[in-house]
């Protein structure tokens, strides 16, 4: 079977005709589920969340109902929700074109959201590079505010809620969600440890907050109009609902592509939907779901157990297209965005890229995180200048290994699994690129046929 | 710097949106880059009296956060975005025509103060890459064969106006930018 | 109030330790040291050097019963954390197990350590923090013993002057730990450090020219664990592992801040607070740190004095005594002497049928910290020891008119200047002043007789703090040449008012007899650590200007 798409969340992206105002969003039944929501009790709208089973889009994968089962409901403090849409991690896009095109989806989907858990204001943390995202969104919650959708008396009823919009500054680390709550309480993007910052108990403010990603929020009218059963029936049981992939590297076919999950295998999407690699050339290596997750081989085999306790063989491109099937293959599909490198790409120039990144866009709070980043970025130039060591290779695992898991939050885990996944699997090819550089020192990066990546 | 009494009143609506005060800090920054184009020590004291925080604190966020400058930039600020996707798309490379067609070195700002080019970690349009931002306008696709156009381009737009940034709290300026000239 | 106690098991022992520890303290508690640098006991804990990973277990529970589950063997199972954790920032549980000793937990400390010494310079040899420098300790007890980093390190900005020229910020040295961050926000109430640039780059940071105005800030540098905050004044004067460290109280108020006196061969080079947890915590003022330049210096009294002229100590000890021996004796007690010589005082001005007179030094007002508003560390001690009733007058004007009316013939100072509390000059002609005081002041000038006597630093002796809490110090330092001790020229004094012949008394026997005869007192005056609060019921009439402040509440016995 062909892969193909099935549009839900992006059902008015890059439709004919369609424009981000709320007149358009109207037209298409828009803000009737938050209609219809206002009047239902909220003990049943969570429930439904919960039923749906749908996971968070934001990279981690923790089911959306859990989320918010675990808010401080109790405290007597505020309840705050927070929209994050700063979205950072490379090689992930899949917001951008509903926050361009379709912002009114994500605000209904916030006051949706908002209503349910009974928040108090809510917010949306847009990263700073998308200055034009931010004026569309600013505006379409004018409009939803001018219309009754925002603000007082939403839709007539009882509950009222506003919608801030936060930027950014330039901040990887503030997408991790306490690290965006210190920035939007004013400060620096610093996480904070949990315990007991837990932001459903200790979150803006030290009060209990949730933080949902933009698509997650879309999925929330979705679940609404639809019902928690029906939702968690789209795709396979174990991660129900669509993926957006934002497919990035060297395929024929870049892009967006929202697909059922489960519904085609990692082969199938790349061939079928993406168009194959690019002329004369062949796969190499797949970054599944955003930079920081692990990096996949192209060729590489499986050992993967399935539930009746058989183990069965699985090569990388029959991985199907859900969270669950990747994790078992030691990968996650994160936040979806996946990067394609084919034959031409020299491995340790993708990954010094990477860590030149996370050393960048570490926050420098915590000390494994802010010194190893940049002693790995530095030590994988340094081969990329020419200069390595055989012993940098067991020294850059070593001190990945010094990292994971060792941090506050998990940009730790960022900065490991791409070099523990990458020097690991492509370790013979790092071998023989610092071999031939013990011959001919730097001169070896001058004559090194793939194009530079840092 | 001067800094003209209207801006209070921006702060103050940005201010009203925040159940704390001090959460109004990224915005009130974004609101003096733009309009000021940089901080200095007057700006940063501005703010934190404003906020009622301690100046240490407007300054440790100036410094943390990139798009917060303490120099002034060129009129045309060049963003190259140097993340994976981007790169294997040839962003190193755009960049480096880039430079020679503007005469600025990377991560600088050309002789005559009209362009800063930077290389910027991911924009978040993966997909289209290489991405160049040019103040707030985005252009994808700039491979380094189409690097020289999109300066011909952003020099057509600086002479006609249009590549300037919009004011603060301006209304959309249509989803992301694509000139048509640009998009050939 | 009775401690809540729960089981935690730390390397393989149980022990019962107070709920509400984290995992830190309940190991102190344990005897087992986790080295860490952000973690601090009075601070909020911040989690960021994450030296001090530890695994922590469980007790594994059902999750659809929530029942205990056991082990085939019937112990109970233990659900392990799949990641270290911070011991900081975990607090203890019943049936926590803890690891600390592990090749995990070792290789997880011997990661951080490394991690913060690839940008740290190797410059311990000129380091002024060395030998008292917790990462130079916890490299050696901790670390890999050696470095792979090849890479160039981080400059960073040197030789900082901050916190208005009080403090010298290296920031290559920093380890970014926040600590001072959060001490300021604690003690000095507002945010004079940050951090500022970002990742590896990062540094602690004051902002420029922005005055600090506290008189708290330099606790940032006691609690620095590296040599990034170093005190401007003590800075290369001495290294610390020649300087020998005496328990010490501040006698910069009543506020009784215990400190540490570090001196080398009779010199004392810096104080520094002492912890106790009922009195300052870990804290004290920046003021309270030099009050030990003004017996250093040419205001000391060193040798006695005879009709302004000066005399051998044994000769004008004579003739002070002679003096006293023509009665009408007024004697003027003062807050900064002991406990001990107060009682001692006390007795002599039974036995001398001496009226007694003290005064009080208020100035400035309380801070609400660990200065207050009465300069004298043992005011409290003068009513104790009953030569106090009432709270004293700021001068001494009621006694320079019985000077001046001819009842009062001789006047027997200690440390006070009577010049400027009401004397005026002809008051010295019209009495016989008796001067002994550890300072040269005009009153020691004018003076019929001038004995000069030890600094509080010189003698081991107790004071009364604001809480009635009764603190012992010790003597750090010999007193200079000529300089007589209290005990002797009191016994001197007491021996013939009283016709006895005893010798002088020691420490311990002034201590039993003062014990025997002031019942508030406890048993020969032994008192713990934290020193020991007494019963002040007896002086709840009288009023004490000191308002409420950091372990203090007016009127509240603590």
């Amino acid at each position: 079977m062909a892969a193909t798409q099935k549009r839900i969340i992006y059902r008015h992206i890059d439709l004919e005709g369609w424009s981000a105002d709320i007149d358009c969003y109207m037209k298409d039944g828009g803000y009737e589920v938050l209609k219809s929501a206002v009047a239902r009790p909220r003990e049943e709208l969570c429930a439904e969340v919960e039923k749906s089973k749908i996971k968070g889009r934001g990279g981690a994968g923790f089911p959306m109902g859990m989320k918010w089962k675990f808010l401080d409901r109790k405290s007597g403090k505020p309840i705050y929700l927070v929209c994050n849409a700063d979205e950072s991690e490379p090689g992930t896009c899949k917001d951008r074109p509903l926050i361009y095109q379709d912002p009114h989806q994500i605000i209904e989907g916030i006051m949706c959201a908002s209503y349910a858990v009974n928040a108090a204001h809510a917010f949306i943390y847009i990263r700073g590079e998308y200055i034009n995202g931010y004026r569309i969104l600013q505006n379409a919650v004018d409009e939803a505010k001018a219309k009754g959708f925002v603000g007082k008396n939403v839709c007539g009823s009882d509950y009222s809620c506003e919608i801030t919009i936060c930027r950014g500054g330039g901040c990887y680390v503030c997408g991790e969600e306490t690290g965006l709550l210190s920035s939007l309480a004013g400060g620096r993007g610093y996480p904070r440890i949990k315990p007991p910052y837990f932001p459903a108990v200790m979150g803006l403010y030290d009060c209990p907050t949730v933080v949902n990603n933009v698509e997650s929020l879309c999925w929330v009218p979705q679940i609404f109009k639809l019902g928690g059963e029906a939702v968690s029936k789209i795709g396979v049981p174990v991660d129900p609902g669509t993926h957006v992939w934002g497919v990035s590297g060297q395929v024929q076919k870049p892009g967006r592509y929202e697909i059922e999950t489960g519904s085609c295998k990692l082969g199938e999407f790349l061939y079928d939907i993406c168009g194959g690699p690019l002329a004369g050339r062949t796969f190499k290596a797949i970054i599944p779901g955003g930079s920081s997750m692990k990096i996949l081989k192209w060729g590489e085999k499986f050992n993967v157990k399935r539930p009746d306790g058989t183990v069965e063989e699985l090569r990388v491109e029959d991985i199907p297209m859900d969270s669950a099937s990747f994790m078992s293959c030691g990968t996650a599909i994160g936040s979806c965005g996946m990067i394609v490198m084919d034959n031409t790409v020299d491995m340790a120039e993708a990954l010094a890229n990477l860590n030149a990144f996370y050393a960048h866009e570490s926050c420098g709070q915590c000390t494994p995180c802010r010194e190893g980043s940049l002693w790995i970025s530095r030590i994988t130039k340094r081969i990329c200048d020419g200069w390595g060591r055989k012993e940098d290779i067991d020294l850059l695992l070593d001190i990945a290994d010094n990292i994971c898991g060792r941090t506050i939050c998990a940009h730790g885990e960022s900065v490991a699994w791409p070099v523990q996944s990458n020097v690991g699997k492509f370790r013979e090819e790092y071998l023989s690129k610092i071999e031939r550089q013990d011959m001919m020192g730097g001169q070896a990066r001058l004559d090194n046929n793939s194009y530079r990546l840092i | 710097m001067d800094i003209p009494k209207e801006i209070d009143s921006k702060i103050d609506a940005i201010i009203a949106q925040y159940p704390k005060k001090k959460s109004a800090a990224m915005m009130c920054m974004h609101l003096f880059q733009e309009t000021f184009g940089y901080f200095d020590d007057s700006a940063i004291r501005h703010i934190a009296s404003r906020l009622e925080v301690e100046p240490i604190e407007i300054y440790g966020m100036v410094s943390f956060y990139p798009m917060f400058t303490q120099k002034p930039r060129g009129r045309i600020h060049i963003k190259v975005c140097r993340t994976l996707s981007c790169a294997l798309a040839g962003s190193y490379k755009t960049a480096s025509e880039i430079s020679k067609a503007v005469s600025c070195p990377i991560g600088e700002t050309s002789d005559d103060g009209i362009y800063t080019l930077e290389f910027v970690e991911c924009l978040g349009n993966c997909v289209k890459g290489p991405n160049v931002q040019v103040n707030d306008k985005l252009f994808d696709n700039v491979t380094p064969d189409r690097a020289e156009k999109l300066v011909d381009t952003i020099k057509k737009m600086d002479s006609d106006g249009s590549l300037a940034p919009l004011p603060p709290f301006s209304k959309p300026a249509g989803g992301d930018f694509d000139s048509p000239e640009y998009k050939g | 109030m009775e401690e809540k106690l729960v089981t935690v098991n730390i390397d393989g022992v149980d022990w019962k330790v107070p709920c509400g520890l984290n995992v830190i303290e309940a190991c102190k508690f344990a005897g087992v040291e986790i080295p860490h640098f952000c973690y601090h006991e009075y601070l909020p804990v911040a989690g960021s050097c994450r030296l001090c990973l530890v695994s922590i277990g469980t007790p594994a529970r059902d999750r659809a019963t929530g029942e205990l589950i056991k082990n085939d063997d019937g112990s109970q199972k233990i659900a392990w954390m799949p990641k270290p954790a911070i011991a900081c920032g975990t607090k203890v549980s019943e049936g926590m197990h803890v690891v600390t000793k592990s090749e995990l937990i070792d290789d997880c400390r011997k990661g951080v350590l490394e991690f913060l010494l690839l940008n740290h310079p190797l410059d311990c040899p000129i380091c002024d923090k060395a030998g008292e420098c917790r990462l130079q300790e916890y490299a050696t007890a901790y670390g890999r013993g050696e470095s792979r980093f090849i890479e160039r390190k981080n400059v960073k900005p040197k030789r900082r002057e901050i916190a208005d020229g009080k403090i010298i910020l290296d920031n290559e040295r920093c380890i970014l730990c926040s600590r001072c961050i959060r001490i300021s926000r604690q003690l000095v109430g507002r945010d004079v450090f940050g951090f500022t640039k970002r990742g590896s780059k990062n540094e602690v940071a004051v902002y420029p020219d922005e005055p600090v105005d506290s008189n708290y800030i330099l606790n940032v540098v006691d609690n620095c664990p590296v040599g990034a905050l170093t005190e401007k004044a003590f800075r290369f004067k001495m290294r610390t592992w020649f300087l020998k460290m005496t328990r010490g109280i501040s006698a910069e108020s009543s506020a009784g801040v215990n400190t540490w006196i570090w001196s080398r061969e009779n010199v004392i080079y810096r104080i520094t607070p002492r912890e106790n947890r009922q009195v300052n915590d870990v804290w004290m003022s920046d003021s309270g740190r030099y009050t030990f330049g003004k017996f250093q210096s040419a205001e000391r009294l060193t040798t006695a004095r005879i009709d302004c002229s000066e005399s051998s100590a044994e000769y004008a000890l004579t003739r002070a005594t002679e003096i006293l021996n023509l009665g009408s004796v007024a004697i003027v007690a003062s807050g900064y002497q002991t406990l001990e010589e107060l009682f001692m005082i006390r007795r002599l001005a039974d036995d001398l049928k001496a009226q007694t007179y003290m005064v009080s030094h208020l100035r400035g007002s309380d801070d609400g910290m660990l200065v207050s508003i009465d300069k004298t560390p043992n005011l409290r001690g003068g009513f104790v020891a009953g030569i106090l009733k009432e709270y004293p007058k700021a001068d001494l004007a009621g006694l320079a008119a019985k000077v001046r009316d001819g009842s009062v013939k001789t006047v027997l100072c200690f440390h006070e200047d009577l010049l400027s509390l009401g004397f005026d000059a002809k008051d010295f002609k019209r009495a016989n002043i008796i001067y002994c005081g550890s300072l040269d002041n005009t009153c020691a000038r004018e003076a019929k007789v001038a004995l000069p006597l030890p600094s509080e630093f010189e003698k081991s002796g107790l004071w009364i703090n604001r809480q009635w809490r009764l603190q012992a110090f010790d003597k750090a330092v010999d007193s200079p040449a000529g300089v007589l001790n209290d005990f002797d020229v009191l016994c001197s004094f007491g021996r013939t008012a009283s016709g006895e012949d005893f010798k002088t008394p020691t420490l311990q026997s002034v201590r039993r007899a003062m014990s025997a005869a002031i019942k508030i007192l406890p048993e020969n005056c032994e008192v713990p650590a934290e020193g020991a609060v007494l019963d002040a019921s007896e002086f709840s009439g009288v009023d004490f200007p000191e308002t409420n402040a950091l372990h203090f509440t007016k009127n509240v016995q603590q």
